[in-house]
C-alpha cells in the first residue's frame, strides 16, 4: 500500500516507536503517579521525560504546564471550554477544522460566547493579519488558528498573528495538528499562550496520544474530575497542572511511544521534515497540472505558506469516489470533507468534496513517483 | 550532610526536583507514601545535604514543597 493519508495519522511508525510500545508493555506496566512500588516509580520517570521531552520540543520551560491528552481535539476542548466559560468575544479562521469550530459554536449556542470567523488568504499574510486585526473588539478573548488547514495545506501566518495577539492583549490558541513535527514552534519566543497537537501525526508516536502545552495555565479548568493520585483524602479536585487536567489512568503505552516519536523528529529535525515533505507535495503537485481531467484547488504548495497536503478531484468524480479510485489501486488518501465545513464553504467544495493527499515524514522518492503513475492512469481512464 | 525528606503533593512536581537536584549534584530519590500526607497520597524526594541549599533549589525551580522532614 501506498500510504498518503498522514493529515488522518502518519503511518508507517518508526520501529523505535514500536519498540517503545512494546518495552512499555514488557517493563513499565504500572500506573504511574498511584503506586509506590519499584515499576509504578519508574514507569513515572518514563512519562516525565516525555513530558520534559515535549515541553522542550514545543518551547515550553516548565514541564508541569504540558499535560498529555488522548488527542488534539481534547486538548483543544480543554482550552476553549476553559476560556469560553468566561465569556467573551473568539476570532477563528475560515480554514478551522470543526475541533475548533464545534466547541465555540456550543458554547454560543448556550449563550456563553460569540465568535467571529475571519477570511484568510493563501500566499498573503499580510492581508490574512489585517482581516483578524479588523475582527478584533474590546471583549475579544482569544484568537484561535490551525497552524495550517488539513485539507488544503494552507498555511496561517502564526508568528504575525502572535504578535497581533500581543499587542492587543488578546490569548493566542494554535492548533499544531497538521504542522507539529514540520514546524518549528517556540512558545516562550514567538508568544503564543497555547498549542495543541496530536501525539500520533507528525510526532510520530500511537493513536491515543495528545498534547496540551500552555503558557498560560491559570486559565485552565478541569474537564475531567476523578483520581488523580494527589490529595486523595479530599473530594475537591486538586489545582495545579498536569494532575488537574489528567485525571485517571494515563495512556503510558501511548506515551512512551510518543517519546520516542519526539526524539526521532528532534534528531532530523522539523525544518528538514518540513523542506523534504514540501519538496515532495511540489513534484506530486507539478505533474498534476499537468494531467488532464485533474483540479486542483491551490497554488503551488511553498514552505513558507503550505503544508504538505493537496487537494484535487478526478474528472466529474467527488473527492470520496477520487479517493475510491486510488483505493483500488492500493494509495491511502482520504475522500470527503475532512471535518472541516468552514474551509471547504470557502473554497467552494462543499458540494463535490475533495481528495486528499497528506505527505509524512516517512514517505519516500519512490512512493511519490508511483503515486503520480497511478494518478495519471486514473487521469486518463476516466 | 544530613538526609531529608521533602513532601510534595504531586508525582510530576516530585519527578521534576528529583531532576533538578540530580543534575544539581544531589542524591536524590522519590518514594511514594501516602502516610505523610495529612491530604493522602503524597511523594517524597529523598536527598542528602544542605536543606536550605535544597530547599532554594526547589523553590526557584517553582516546586511547591508541604514539609520538610530530616531523616531518623
Amino acid at each position: 500500500m501506498l500510504y498518503f493519508d498522514n493529515a488522518a495519522t502518519t503511518f508507517p511508525k518508526p520501529f523505535a516507536v514500536r519498540k517503545a510500545v512494546l518495552e512499555a508493555f514488557c517493563n513499565f506496566g504500572a500506573n504511574p503517579g498511584r503506586s509506590g512500588h519499584k515499576m509504578g516509580i519508574e514507569t513515572a520517570r518514563k512519562v516525565f521525560e516525555c513530558r520534559k521531552k515535549a515541553a522542550d520540543f514545543f518551547g515550553l520551560s516548565e514541564p508541569e504546564n504540558l499535560v498529555f491528552t488522548k488527542n488534539c481535539t481534547e486538548a483543544l476542548n480543554i482550552v476553549l471550554m476553559s476560556i469560553g466559560s468566561n465569556g467573551g468575544h473568539f476570532i477563528i479562521s475560515d480554514l478551522e477544522h470543526n475541533s475548533v469550530l464545534r466547541p465555540l459554536f456550543e458554547l454560543e449556542k448556550r449563550g456563553k460566547i460569540e465568535f467571529s470567523v475571519a477570511e484568510t488568504f493563501e500566499n498573503e499574510p499580510e492581508k490574512t493579519v489585517k482581516s483578524f486585526r479588523n475582527l478584533i473588539k474590546e471583549n475579544t478573548k482569544m484568537i484561535a488558528v490551525t497552524g495550517s488547514s488539513n485539507v488544503f495545506g494552507i498555511k496561517l501566518p502564526i508568528k504575525e498573528m502572535a504578535k497581533l495577539c500581543r499587542e492587543n492583549g488578546i490569548l493566542f490558541l494554535v492548533d499544531m495538528a497538521q504542522t507539529a513535527g514540520s514546524e518549528k514552534m517556540d512558545m516562550e519566543k514567538f508568544g503564543v499562550d497555547f498549542v495543541c497537537a496530536p501525539g500520533h501525526k507528525g510526532l510520530l508516536g500511537p493513536m491515543g496520544t495528545g498534547i496540551l502545552a500552555a503558557k498560560k495555565p491559570e486559565i485552565l479548568k478541569p474537564h475531567l474530575f476523578g483520581g488523580t493520585g494527589s490529595f486523595s483524602l479530599l473530594p475537591n479536585q486538586p489545582e495545579g497542572l498536569p494532575e488537574m487536567l489528567e485525571s485517571g489512568t494515563l495512556n503510558v503505552p501511548g506515551i512512551c511511544g510518543l517519546s520516542a516519536g519526539i526524539e526521532r523528529v528532534f534528531a532530523e529535525g522539523e525544518n528538514k521534515i518540513g523542506k523534504r515533505e514540501i519538496r515532495f507535495a511540489q513534484e506530486i503537485y507539478r505533474e498534476l497540472s499537468k494531467m488532464e481531467n485533474i483540479t486542483l484547488f491551490t497554488n503551488l504548495p511553498e514552505e513558507k505558506t503550505h503544508s504538505a497536503v493537496i487537494s484535487f478531484v478526478a474528472g466529474d468524480l467527488s473527492g470520496e469516489e477520487t479517493s475510491e479510485k486510488l483505493s483500488e489501486k492500493g494509495v491511502a488518501t482520504r475522500g470527503g470533507f475532512h471535518c472541516s465545513a468552514l474551509v471547504h464553504q470557502k473554497m467552494n467544495t462543499e458540494k463535490r468534496g475533495t481528495c486528499r493527499l497528506s505527505i509524512g515524514p516517512l514517505n519516500t522518492e519512490t512512493e511519490i513517483l508511483k503515486l503520480i503513475g497511478i494518478i495519471r492512469e486514473i487521469s486518463k481512464n476516466i | 550532610m544530613k538526609e531529608y525528606f521533602f513532601l510534595l503533593s504531586s508525582i510530576t512536581s516530585a519527578m521534576k526536583g528529583e531532576d533538578i537536584l540530580r543534575k544539581n549534584g544531589f542524591r536524590a530519590s522519590v518514594f511514594r507514601d501516602s502516610k505523610i500526607n495529612p491530604y493522602g497520597c503524597g511523594y517524597v524526594i529523598k536527598v542528602f545535604g544542605e536543606k536550605e541549599k535544597i530547599s532554594r533549589i526547589l523553590q526557584k525551580a517553582g516546586i511547591r514543597v508541604n514539609e520538610i522532614r530530616e531523616s531518623r
